[in-house]
C-alpha cells in the first residue's frame, strides 16, 4: 500500500464496514448479496500492487532494517521491494512449512544453523561473485554468510558502582553470590547468541562440567530470554545488570546514551553467524536477482560498516562508533557442526527444560 | 425439522472438520511415537507441567473470587453507574496481553516503581500468577454476572421467610443457579491462564510454564513433534471442561422470574463493595496507564521529558495501512464469526441429534488449542492452498481461535428461547429461516452482540494464531507489538496497543448505547422465560 | 374437513412402546378431549397428529386422504401451548397477523383479519401491547386468535390451561366453548384435568399407558366406566370433588 497515511482509506473503510454490519443486520437481502461478493474478491486477493513485487524476510534489528528500507526505496524504484521483519524462529518456522510457495523471495540474516537445516529450500547461488568474502566463510552453495557477530557481556556501570560490584573476567566469576538475579543470557534452544555461550563453555570446559556450570549459574540467572536481543533490553529496561548479548546491540545501547560497558572474558568473544540466500524457485522472479545481487555487494558493505564490524569480507571499513576492535575469538569449534548444535540442545535439556 | 437439518449438519460438519480436525490431525501427524516417551521423562517437561499446573490453579481461584466479587457487587449492591463500571472492568481484555506483562515489569519488576518503593519483586510465579489473574478476570466476571441474571429472585424472599442466614442462603439459593456459571467461569479461565505464554515470558523469570516449554520447541528447534505432544497436554484441561460442563444440571434455564430484585438497604455492605470496586479497577488502570506512559516519553529510563518522536515514527511507517488490516480481519472476523457459530450453536443447542454432539465437542475443543498452535497447524496444513495468504485465512483461523466462548454464550442463549415457536411456524407454514430471523434472532439479540463484540476485540489484539499465517499485504496491526518490543521501542509498541484499544473501547460503546436505546421499549430477554 | 381418522397407531421409544395400537376418529366440528395422568402417552399423539414425531406403525387419514408422512404445514393443523409460545419481541396484533401476512402476502389484510379475530376474543384494547404486559388469560387468547386467524381444520392444544388459576380457566372455558361454536372449528384438546375435560367436550378420550380406554360421550362415560381404572380415574375422582364442596359449604347441591 502506498498510501502514507492510510488515514483515509482507513476512514471510510470504516464507515464501509459499520454500514456493512447495518445491512447484513436488517437483512437487506440484495445489498447483503451484492457486498458478500465484493468481499469474497477483496478477501480472496487482499491489496494489489501496481509494480513487480519482490519480498525480503529479514530478522535484523528495526535500526539496520530501516536503513535497508531507505536504500532500497532509492536505489528501486522500478520494483516494490517490500522488507519484512520476522524473527529468526518465526522465519524458519514458515520456510519449513511453507517451502517455495513462500511469499519471500530473499531470505536475510537468518540464523546459519536454521539455514543449514533448510537447505534445500534456497536457491544455487552459483551466478554470484563471492570474491569479496574472506575464503572459507562460505559453507554452502545455497547461502552466503550475512554477519559474524560476538556476544560479550554488557554492563550496567551505574548499578555497579552503586552497588560496589566487581567487573566478572570468567565463566566461574558469574557465579559469585553478588550477582544474584542480575544476569540474563539467551536460551541455547531459541537463539544463536545463547548457543554461542554454550557450546564455548562446552569447548573450555568439556560438556559434563559445562551443564554443571550452568546449572550454578541459574542461581544469578534472571532469565533464559527466548531471544537473543532478550538480555540487552532487559538490561535497557534496567532489570539486570549484566547481559549475555550480542556485542553489536550493546554498542548500539552505549552510542544512544546508555551507560554501559561491554566486557569481554578471559577466554574471548563467543561468535556465531547469519546466513542469507534465495528461495529456491524464486531466482528467476522479477527484479530478485537484482536486488539480491545489490544486497551481495552493496548493502553488505554497508551492515558491516555501520553495524556489525565482525570480518566476513576482504576489505571491510568500520565506522560504528565505540565499537571494541580488541577483541579475540574464544574456541567455536564445532559452530558450523550441525550434529554438534543437534546434540548440545538436546544436552541443554538438563539445565533449563 | 432434524431431516431439513440434515444438510446444514453436514456442511458444518465439513466446515469444522476441515478448519479444526484437519489440521489437528496434521499437527499429530508430526508426532514420534518415541519422542513422547523421552518429552514425558525429561526434567524439564516435568517441572514445566508443575509449574503451569501450580500457578494455573492459584491463578484461577484468584481470577474466580475477584470475578465473583465484582459481579456481586454489580448485581447486588446499591452501586452506581454500573454500565460503565462493568466498561472498565473489561478493559483489559481490550488490549494484547503483553501490554499486561510489560506493565507489571514496569511496576512490580526488578527496578519497578512500586517494587524499589517496597524492596521486593515479582518475577516468576507470583508474577505470572498477578499477570494472569489480570487478563482473565474481566472473562469470568462477564459469565458470572450473566449467571446472575438467571438467579430466580423469588427464592430470596422465600429464604428470608424461612429465616435462613446469608451463609444458608447463599448455598441453598445463589450458589445453586450460579454454580454451572461458576464452574464454566473457573474452566474457561483455567483453560487460557493453563495455555497462555506472553504472561510467563514477560514477567516468569525462571519459572518455566509448559507453553514457553513449547514455544522453545518450536520456534527455537523447529520441533514440531515435541511441540504437538506438549499441545495435546494443554488439551487436557478443555476435555475435563466438556465432561464437568456436559453433566453438570442447569438450573438456570429451567426457571427465571425476571422480576428485578429488590435490594436490600446496607451501607456498609455496598462502601465495602465499592471501594473494593474501585480498588480493582484503578489497579488495572495504573497497571496498563505505566506502559501507557512510554508512548509519550521520550525514553522513559534515559530521557524522560515529553515526546511526539514514537507517534511521528508510528505514522511513518504505515501504521494506517497495518491498522485497515486489522480491521478488515476483525470486521470479517466479527461478522462471519457471529454468523457461522450462531447457527453451529442453534443446531447442537435447539435441533439436537447424533451430529450434534461431534459439533459440539469439535467447537468447544478449540478453547484449549493455543493461538501459536493452531497457527502453525494452519500454516502446514493449507500452505501451498488458494486460501493460504489471503484475508480469508486469517479470518478463519481467527473464528476457530475464539469460537468457543461466543458459541456457548450463543448456546446457552437459544436454549433459553422457548422451544415452541419452531413447532408453531411449522404447523403456520411459515418457513424456519423465517422464524430464526423474525423471532429467534430478536430474542438473543443481546447476545449476538456480545459475540459480535468478543470475536472483533479478540481479534484485534491476537498476536498467537496469525504469526505465523500473515503476510506483507495483509499483516494485522498486532504484530508490529511483537517486533517493537523485540527491538526495546517501548514507547511505538505502546502507541500499538493504544489504537487498539480505542477501536475496541468504540465497538464496546457502540453496541451499548445501541442496547441501551432498546431498554427503553422495556422488553428484556429474561422475561422470555415465561412464554 | 370431514373426519380424522387414526388406524393401528403404535409409537416406541427404544424399548418402550409409547403407544399402542390406538384407534379412533374424530368428526367435524367436535370438541374432543384427550384425558389421561402424566406418560399415558397423550403428548406423543399429540405430536405425532400435528407432524413433528414419527410413527412406528400406522396411519393417519383427514378426509380419507393419507396425511401420515405429510408435512406439519400441510395438515391443517394449528396448536395452542401450555406456554402460549407467543412471540416476545411482537406486540398481540403482530404475533396474530405474522403467519398470515406471510401466507396472504398482504400486510393490510392480514391486520384486518387479525384485528376482527382478537375483537372477536375481547382483546380490541391491547391490540399493542406485548406479551409480558397482559395476563396469563390474555395471553392465551392472543394464542388462539393467532391460530384461529389461519382457518386450520383442527386446533389441537397441549393442556393449555394448565397454567392459569382457576378463576381464568372457567372464564376461558367458557369463551372457548363459544368460540368453537362461533367457528365451528374442531378442537382436540390434551389435558389430564377430569373437570376441565368433562365440562369442554362432546366426546373424551381416555387414555392410560399408551392405551385407548374409552371414548364416549362425558355423561356416558360417568355412569358407565369401562373398567376399574376410568372408575378410579374419572367417575370417584369427580364425585369425590362434588363432595367435598359440599362438605365445605354445607349444603346439597
Amino acid at each position: 500500500m502506498n498510501d502514507i497515511l492510510g488515514v483515509e482509506m482507513f476512514k471510510k473503510m470504516r464507515y464501509n464496514l459499520f454500514v456493512n454490519i447495518k445491512f447484513v443486520r436488517k437483512g437487506n437481502t440484495k445489498m447483503k448479496k451484492i457486498l458478500l461478493l465484493l468481499m469474497g474478491a477483496f478477501l480472496l486477493t487482499g491489496c494489489g500492487s501496481d509494480r513487480e513485487k519482490v519480498v525480503i524476510y529479514s530478522s535484523m534489528e528495526e535500526e539496520r532494517n530501516q536503513a535497508l528500507k531507505e536504500q532500497l526505496e532509492e536505489k528501486f524504484e522500478l520494483y516494490d521491494v517490500v522488507v519484512q521483519a520476522v524473527a529468526t524462529g518465526n522465519s524458519a518456522a514458515k520456510i519449513k512449512n511453507e517451502g517455495s510457495n513462500i511469499e519471500a523471495d530473499i531470505v536475510l540474516d537468518l540464523e546459519t544453523a536454521h539455514m543449514a537445516n533448510l537447505e534445500d529450500n534456497f536457491a544455487l547461488l552459483s551466478d554470484f561473485d563471492t570474491s569479496m568474502f574472506l575464503d572459507g566463510i562460505n559453507n554452502s552453495e545455497n547461502y552466503f554468510t550475512w554477519v559474524k557477530y560476538t556476544m560479550n557481556l554488557i554492563i550496567d556501570n551505574k548499578y555497579f558502582k552503586e552497588h560496589n560490584l566487581s567487573i566478572p573476567e570468567t565463566y566461574e566469576d558469574l557465579l559469585k553470590k553478588e550477582y544474584k538475579g542480575l544476569i540474563a543470557m539467551p536460551d541455547p534452544k531459541t537463539s544463536g547468541t545463547g548457543y554461542g555461550f554454550f557450546l564455548n563453555a562446552v569447548n573450555i570446559m568439556g560438556e559434563d562440567k559445562a551443564i554443571e556450570y550452568f546449572n550454578k549459574l541459574k542461581n544469578n540467572m534472571r532469565e533464559f530470554t527466548t531471544s537473543g536481543s532478550g538480555p540487552t533490553n532487559l538490561l535497557k529496561q534496567g532489570e539486570i545488570a549484566i547481559a549475555m548479548g550480542m556485542t553489536n546491540q550493546g554498542v548500539e545501547a552505549i552510542n544512544a546514551g546508555y551507560d554501559y560497558t561491554i566486557v569481554e572474558l578471559k577466554t574471548g568473544s563467543p561468535y556465531n553467524t547469519t546466513s542469507f540466500g534465495i528461495i529456491k524457485g524464486h531466482e528467476d522472479k522479477a527484479g530478485v536477482k537484482e536486488v539480491f545481487e545489490w544486497i551481495l555487494t552493496d548493502f553488505s558493505r554497508y551492515d558491516k560498516e555501520h553495524f556489525m564490524p565482525d570480518q566476513v569480507l576482504k576489505n571491510q571499513k568500520i565506522s560504528v562508533k565505540n565499537y571494541p576492535l580488541d577483541l579475540t575469538y574464544a574456541d567455536m569449534m564445532g559452530i558450523d557442526d550441525m550434529k554438534v548444535k543437534e546434540h548440545l540442545t538436546k544436552m541443554w535439556g538438563k539445565v533449563n527444560g | 425439522m432434524k431431516k431439513k437439518f440434515g444438510k446444514l449438519n453436514v456442511f458444518l460438519l465439513i466446515f469444522l472438520g476441515i478448519t479444526v480436525l484437519y489440521p489437528l490431525l496434521m499437527m499429530i501427524g508430526h508426532i514420534n511415537v518415541s519422542d513422547i516417551g523421552k518429552l514425558v521423562g525429561s526434567v524439564g517437561f516435568q517441572e514445566a507441567l508443575k509449574n503451569s499446573l501450580f500457578v494455573g490453579v492459584i491463578a484461577t481461584l484468584i481470577s474466580v473470587i475477584v470475578a465473583y466479587l465484582l459481579a456481586y457487587s454489580i448485581n447486588r449492591t446499591n452501586i452506581k453507574h454500573r454500565a460503565v463500571l462493568k466498561l472498565c472492568i473489561t478493559v483489559p481484555m481490550l488490549i494484547p496481553s503483553i501490554s499486561h506483562g510489560l506493565g507489571l515489569i514496569n511496576l512490580f519488576g526488578a527496578r519497578g516503581i512500586i517494587s524499589s518503593l517496597f524492596g521486593f519483586n515479582i518475577v516468576g510465579s507470583l508474577g505470572i500468577i498477578v499477570g494472569s489473574v489480570l487478563y482473565s478476570f474481566p472473562i469470568a466476571f462477564l459469565i458470572i454476572d450473566d449467571g446472575f441474571k438467571y438467579v430466580d429472585t423469588n427464592l430470596y424472599e422465600s429464604a428470608r421467610v424461612l429465616g435462613l442466614n446469608f451463609h444458608q442462603t447463599f448455598f441453598k439459593v445463589t450458589f445453586t443457579y450460579l454454580k454451572k456459571p461458576l464452574f464454566s467461569a473457573v474452566f474457561a479461565v483455567f483453560t487460557m491462564i493453563f495455555t497462555d505464554y506472553g504472561v510467563p515470558l514477560s514477567v516468569g523469570g525462571m519459572y518455566t510454564t509448559l507453553p514457553v516449554f513449547l514455544y522453545k520447541e518450536v520456534i527455537g528447534l523447529l520441533n514440531y513433534s515435541t511441540g504437538t505432544i506438549v499441545g495435546l497436554f494443554l488439551l487436557i484441561p478443555a476435555f475435563i471442561s466438556f465432561m464437568v460442563d456436559t453433566f453438570m444440571r442447569d438450573y438456570a434455564s429451567t426457571s427465571a422470574s425476571g422480576r428485578e430484585l429488590v435490594l436490600k438497604e446496607n451501607k456498609v455492605r455496598d462502601v465495602i463493595f465499592k471501594i473494593y470496586t474501585y480498588v480493582i479497577i484503578l489497579s488495572v488502570f495504573v497497571i496498563i496507564g505505566s506502559f501507557v506512559y512510554y508512548a509519550v516519553m521520550d525514553n522513559v529510563l534515559l530521557n524522560p521529558v515529553l515526546s511526539m518522536k514514537h507517534f511521528n515514527y508510528v505514522i511513518s511507517n504505515d501504521v494506517g495501512g497495518y491498522l485497515f488490516n486489522s480491521l478488515v480481519i476483525s470486521g470479517g472476523v466479527a461478522i462471519f464469526g457471529t454468523l457461522i457459530t450462531y447457527f453451529v450453536a442453534y443446531v447442537t443447542g435447539r435441533v439436537r441429534g447424533k451430529m450434534a454432539r461431534i459439533i459440539h465437542i469439535l467447537t468447544i475443543i478449540t478453547l484449549a488449542v493455543p493461538g501459536m498452535v493452531l497457527g502453525l497447524a494452519y500454516s502446514i496444513s493449507f500452505s501451498g492452498t488458494f486460501i493460504y495468504n489471503t484475508f480469508l485465512l486469517l479470518i478463519i483461523v481467527n473464528i476457530i481461535h475464539f469460537i468457543a466462548s461466543p458459541y456457548l454464550m450463543a448456546y446457552n442463549a437459544l436454549q433459553k428461547v422457548n422451544m415452541n415457536y419452531e413447532i408453531v411456524a411449522k404447523t403456520c407454514n411459515v418457513g424456519l429461516l423465517r422464524i430464526i430471523k423474525d423471532v429467534i434472532i430478536p430474542c438473543t439479540k443481546l447476545t449476538i452482540r456480545e459475540m459480535f463484540a468478543y470475536f472483533f476485540v479478540n481479534s484485534m489484539i491476537t498476536i498467537s494464531a496469525v504469526a505465523f499465517l500473515y503476510n506483507t499485504k495483509n499483516m494485522p496491526l498486532s504484530i508490529l507489538i511483537n517486533t517493537y518490543e523485540g527491538n526495546m521501542m517501548l514507547g511505538e509498541a505502546a502507541i500499538i496497543s493504544l489504537i487498539i484499544l480505542m477501536f475496541n473501547v468504540i465497538i464496546k460503546l457502540v453496541i451499548y448505547l445501541i442496547n441501551r436505546r432498546e431498554d427503553r421499549r422495556k422488553y428484556n430477554e429474561v422475561t422470555y422465560e415465561s412464554f | 374437513m370431514d373426519s380424522l381418522e387414526i388406524k393401528n397407531l403404535s409409537k416406541r421409544y427404544g424399548k418402550k412402546m409409547v403407544l399402542k395400537n390406538i384407534n379412533f376418529e374424530v368428526k367435524n366440528g367436535e370438541f374432543l378431549s384427550i384425558l389421561g395422568p402424566s406418560g399415558c402417552g397423550k403428548t406423543t399423539l399429540l405430536r405425532i397428529l400435528i407432524g413433528i414425531e414419527d410413527i412406528t406403525e400406522g396411519s393417519i387419514y383427514k378426509d380419507k386422504k393419507d396425511i401420515t408422512k405429510l408435512d406439519p404445514s400441510k395438515r391443517g393443523m394449528g396448536i395452542v401451548f401450555q406456554n402460549y409460545a407467543l412471540f416476545p419481541n411482537m406486540n398481540v396484533l403482530e404475533n396474530v397477523s405474522y403467519a398470515l401476512k406471510i401466507k396472504l402476502k398482504n400486510k393490510e389484510k392480514a391486520k384486518r383479519e387479525a384485528i376482527k379475530m382478537l375483537e372477536m376474543l375481547n382483546m380490541k384494547e391491547h391490540l399493542h401491547k406485548y406479551p409480558h404486559e397482559i395476563s396469563g388469560g390474555q395471553q392465551q387468547r392472543v394464542a388462539m386468535a393467532r391460530t384461529l386467524v389461519l382457518n386450520p381444520d383442527i386446533i389441537l392444544f397441549d393442556e393449555a390451561m394448565s397454567a392459569l388459576d382457576a378463576d381464568n380457566r372457567l372464564k376461558l372455558r367458557g369463551e372457548l366453548k363459544n368460540i368453537q361454536k362461533k367457528t365451528k372449528t374442531t378442537m382436540i384438546y390434551i389435558t389430564h384435568d377430569q373437570e376441565e375435560a368433562f365440562s369442554l367436550s362432546d366426546r373424551v378420550m381416555v387414555m392410560n399407558d399408551g392405551e385407548i380406554v374409552q371414548i364416549d360421550k362425558p355423561s356416558v362415560i360417568f355412569r358407565n366406566p369401562a373398567n376399574q381404572y376410568v372408575k378410579n380415574f374419572v367417575t370417584d375422582h369427580l364425585v369425590d370433588k362434588v363432595s367435598s364442596i359440599q362438605k365445605c359449604i354445607g349444603t346439597d347441591i
